[in-house]
C-alpha cells in the first residue's frame, strides 16, 4: 500500500515545492475582486493551488503592509469579516511578477527542451 | 478528560499568538487571525460538531510561534517570542529571589544558602541595600539567559505558555469575595469578635493570644484587605478583566506579601499567658508552636502573593 502511494505522494510534494514560488503571483491574480482569507484559500485550492490559512496569511499581510492590497473590515454582517482587494501599487507588482514569472517559465522550457530525453 | 471548550481553544490560540508578536502588531493580527477561524469554522458548516472545525482552523494556521515566525520573518520571529519568554522569567526569578533575600534580611539571617546568590540582604546602609538589590537582578538577568539558552529558543516561549496570566472574574465571584473580606475586616476590627475567637481560658482567666505586635499591624492588614476590596468594587464595576483591576490586584498582592514577610519577623505577634489554666512550661511551648504555624503561613502566603503579583504585572504589560 505504501509503495503504491509513494509515487503520487512524490508528486503532490513536488507540485507542493513549485507552486510555493507563484503562489503570491496567484494570489495577488485573485485579487482583482474584494475577497476575504478564507474565500481565497478556498479559490486557491479550485485553481490548483492548495493552501492553508498559515500559509497564505503572511503573504496576505506583508502585500497589506507594503501598500499592494487595501483591506477594508465589512462590519455590516453579524461578524466582521475583512477583505482584501489589489491596489494601484499591488497591480504594478502583479504586473512585475507576471514578467518575471514568464521569463523563468520560458527559461525552465528551454533548458528542459534542450535536455535528451 | 473532557474536551476543551471551543471558545477557550480559539481564546488560548490568539493569547498565544497575542503573546509571540511584537506589540505594535499584536491587536491587529490577532483580529485577523480570529476572523478567518471563524471564517473557517462557518465554511465547515454545522454537519460538523463546532469543537472539530475548531481543531481542523487552528491546524490550518499552524503553531502560533510559527505564524508569528512566518508573519516577522523566521529569524526575526523566533527571537521576538524568545525576548519575551527572557523578559517573563527575569520578573519571576527577580520577585522569588528578592523575596529570599529580604526574608532572610529580616530573620537575621548571617549565612548565605548558596553564597552569592540566596542570601540576606546587606542592611548597613540604604546604598549597600540597593547594590545587594542591583545584584540580585543581574544575577537572575544572567540565571533567564542561561535558561532560554538551555531550553531553546522554540521550548522557552513554549514552557512559559503554560503560565496562565489572564485573571478571569466575574461579577458574582468579585461579590463573594467582597463578602469574605467584610468577615475579615468583622474578625480583625471588631474587639468582641477578635477577643472571642483569639484567646484562652474562660471567665476571669480568659486571655487573648495576640501579642503588641499583632495588634499593632492590624491597622496595615486592613489596608490591604482595602486594596482588595477596591479590585473586587471595580471587577463588579467594569464586570471583567482590565488593566486598572489588574493594577489593583497587584498593588494589593504586593503589600500583603510584604505584610506577610514584616508578620514573619515580629516577636511578639502570639503570647500564650500561663494564667490560662496552663503552667509557665506549657505557655512557652504553645507560644513557639503557634509562632512557628505563623511563620510557615506567612512564608507560603508570602511566596504566593509575590508570584501573584509577578502575574499580573506581565499582564499589564501584554495588555498595554
Amino acid at each position: 500500500m505504501a509503495e503504491a502511494r509513494a509515487p503520487e505522494e512524490r508528486d503532490a510534494r513536488n507540485d507542493a515545492e513549485l507552486r510555493r514560488g507563484v503562489l503570491q503571483l496567484v494570489a495577488l491574480a485573485l485579487l482583482e475582486e474584494p475577497r476575504y482569507g478564507y474565500e481565497l484559500v478556498r479559490m486557491l485550492g479550485e485553481a490548483g493551488f492548495p493552501t492553508e490559512e498559515g500559509t497564505l496569511y503572511p503573504i496576505l499581510r506583508r502585500f497589506e503592509e507594503a501598500g499592494a492590497l487595501e483591506a477594508t473590515w465589512d462590519t455590516s454582517r453579524a461578524r466582521p469579516r475583512k477583505y482584501y482587494r489589489l491596489s494601484e501599487g499591488g497591480r504594478r507588482l502583479r504586473a512585475e511578477l507576471t514578467e518575471a514569472w514568464c521569463r523563468v517559465r520560458d527559461a525552465t522550457d528551454a533548458a528542459i527542451r534542450r535536455t535528451p530525453s | 478528560m473532557s474536551a476543551p471548550d471551543p471558545a477557550a481553544r480559539i481564546a488560548a490560540y490568539l493569547e498565544r499568538l497575542r503573546d509571540v508578536l511584537p506589540h505594535d502588531r499584536a491587536s491587529s493580527v490577532t483580529s485577523d487571525v480570529a476572523a478567518l477561524i471563524e471564517d473557517r469554522i462557518d465554511a465547515a458548516g454545522p454537519a460538523v460538531p463546532r469543537a472539530e472545525a475548531v481543531e481542523r482552523a487552528l491546524a490550518a494556521l499552524g503553531a502560533p510561534e510559527a505564524l508569528a515566525a512566518a508573519l516577522a520573518g523566521d529569524a526575526a520571529g523566533g527571537d521576538a517570542a524568545a525576548r519575551r519568554a527572557f523578559w517573563r522569567l527575569v520578573p519571576i526569578l527577580f520577585g522569588g529571589h528578592l523575596l529570599v533575600s529580604v526574608v532572610l534580611a529580616v530573620a537575621g539571617a548571617g549565612t548565605s544558602l548558596l553564597p552569592g546568590l540566596v542570601g540576606a540582604l546587606p542592611t548597613s546602609s540604604p546604598l549597600a541595600t540597593a547594590f545587594g538589590v542591583l545584584g540580585i537582578f543581574l544575577a537572575d538577568v544572567g540565571f533567564a539567559t542561561v535558561l532560554v539558552a538551555l531550553l531553546g529558543r522554540e521550548r522557552a516561549p513554549a514552557l512559559l505558555h503554560r503560565l496562565r496570566l489572564e485573571m478571569p472574574g466575574t461579577r458574582r465571584d468579585a461579590a463573594l469575595s467582597l463578602v469574605f473580606l467584610a468577615l475579615l475586616a468583622a474578625i480583625l476590627d471588631v474587639p468582641a469578635v477578635r477577643d472571642r475567637l483569639f484567646a484562652l481560658g474562660a471567665g476571669e482567666g480568659r486571655a487573648s493570644l495576640l501579642g503588641d505586635d499583632a495588634l499593632a499591624l492590624i491597622p496595615f492588614a486592613n489596608g490591604v484587605l482595602a486594596l482588595f476590596a477596591l479590585r473586587h468594587v471595580a471587577l463588579l464595576v467594569s464586570g471583567g478583566e482590565r488593566v486598572g483591576t489588574l493594577a489593583l490586584d497587584a498593588l494589593a498582592s504586593l503589600c500583603a506579601a510584604v505584610l506577610a514577610v514584616v508578620a514573619m519577623t515580629r516577636d511578639a505577634l502570639i503570647r500564650v499567658p500561663d494564667t490560662a489554666g496552663l503552667t509557665a512550661a506549657q505557655a512557652r511551648t504553645l507560644t513557639d508552636l503557634l509562632v512557628r504555624t505563623v511563620f510557615v503561613v506567612a512564608l507560603v502566603s508570602g511566596v504566593l502573593l509575590v508570584a501573584r503579583f509577578v502575574r499580573r504585572v506581565l499582564r499589564i504589560r501584554q495588555l498595554v
